[in-house]
């Protein structure tokens, strides 16, 4: 159901089909601000608009940090622009900040296999498999880099 | 509970497992009828249902089992040879437990499809479309409240108010719906959980 550029008071089209994208934003919007940020990131993501959309965040960062450093430069600066309240709302500007904080993570592991958040691993463990599917090439590699080198550490500390 | 509900609630999904696990082919059906056979066989007789609320499980669990058994009786008539259909019947439960996402996926997206269309007529009927346009353009679309704001002359606080108010209703609509499904008040959290976790292991 797209009311794109229809003008109020307009009579769209009902329809009630729901695929796996749409119902991921709808559970999300039902379980409001109970909705985990990475379910609620993967269901806008995974949205008919959602690969357009991180490409637009992934645009306004076009150069990739070259150095563990850089990536923790990035995640810091998307932390601080997260606004939790926003982000519970399903913002997408928060959201946006956040697609940055969770790939900035990724790509300390992707290239550095540095771990380098103190938030919930579990969370980020979950997410980065989650997303990157529903991400452009570039960075959908660099998620499945990130999780391979994720198992990895964990067999090596077995 | 009436009959039209539980179909309108069950087949869909039914009808996945079926092609799911591949009772469609093993009994040269199509998965459709098979489940309207079933339900015609079940569904009649209202000690069915009496019966699943002593039963403890979920009522589309309930009705999966008794497709099963009512697969194996279907063989057994087929059949020249009734251990022909214990034979099929220990294969169906192997494949069955590897289906068991496909099934929890069908029904998923069946129940938002009925509290999609509940909340619809609710609003409709208050004259209050409008509000599903907005929670459709912000949580579906991802536009802004700013930017739904504009088109419905509305500041962006009211928007999200109304977008939160409409998430609630649909929220309601399938509380009512999983409650139907044997789900309690406080399981309803972990029915949406489960719901999300089932769409995402379907997407990797």
């Amino acid at each position: 159901m797209n009311f794109g550029d229809e003008s109020r008071g307009a009579s769209p089209v009902v329809s009630t089909a729901v695929n796996p994208a749409i119902a991921m934003q709808l559970l999300s919007a039902m379980l409001g601000a109970q909705a985990h940020p990475i379910d609620r990131l993967a269901a806008h993501c995974a949205g008919s608009r959602g690969m357009e959309w991180s490409g637009e965040i992934f645009g306004q960062h076009p150069e990739l940090p070259t150095t563990l450093d850089g990536w923790i430069a990035r995640k810091s600066v998307a932390k601080a622009a997260i606004i939790e309240r926003d982000l519970h709302a399903g913002d997408p500007r928060a959201l946006g900040a956040f697609l940055v904080y969770v790939s900035a993570i990724a790509g300390a592991l992707a290239f550095h296999g540095q771990w380098i958040t103190s938030g919930s691993p579990a969370e980020i463990r979950r997410g980065l498999p989650l997303l990157g599917p529903f991400l452009e090439p570039t960075w959908s590699n660099i998620f499945a880099r990130a999780v391979e080198r994720l198992t990895q550490m964990d067999s090596e500390q077995k | 509970m009436a009959n039209g509900y539980i179909m309108a609630s069950y087949v869909r999904p039914l009808s996945m497992y079926c092609r799911a696990i591949g009772l469609d082919q093993s009994l040269k059906m199509d998965a459709d009828d098979i489940v309207h056979g079933f339900f015609a066989s079940r569904l009649g007789n209202c000690e069915y249902l009496t019966a699943w609320l002593g039963s403890g499980l979920r009522l589309r669990q309930w009705l999966r089992n008794g497709l099963h058994m009512y697969v194996h009786e279907t063989r057994r008539a087929n059949s020249a040879h009734p251990s022909d259909g214990n034979v099929q019947s220990e294969e169906d439960v192997e494949r069955s437990s590897a289906s068991d996402y496909e099934f929890e996926h069908g029904w998923a997206i069946a129940v938002l499809e009925l509290a999609i269309k509940s909340t619809i007529e609710s609003l409709e009927r208050r004259k209050r479309r409008d509000e599903w346009e907005m929670f459709w353009s912000h949580h579906i679309d991802g536009n802004s409240h700013a930017s739904i704001g504009e088109r419905f002359k509305l500041t962006a606080a009211q928007v999200a108010q109304r977008t939160f108010a409409v998430a609630g209703q649909l929220r309601d609509a399938l509380r009512e719906i999983l409650a139907k499904d044997g789900a309690s008040a406080i399981e309803i959290e972990l029915e949406l959980r489960a719901m999300m976790e089932v769409m995402h292991e379907l997407r990797r």
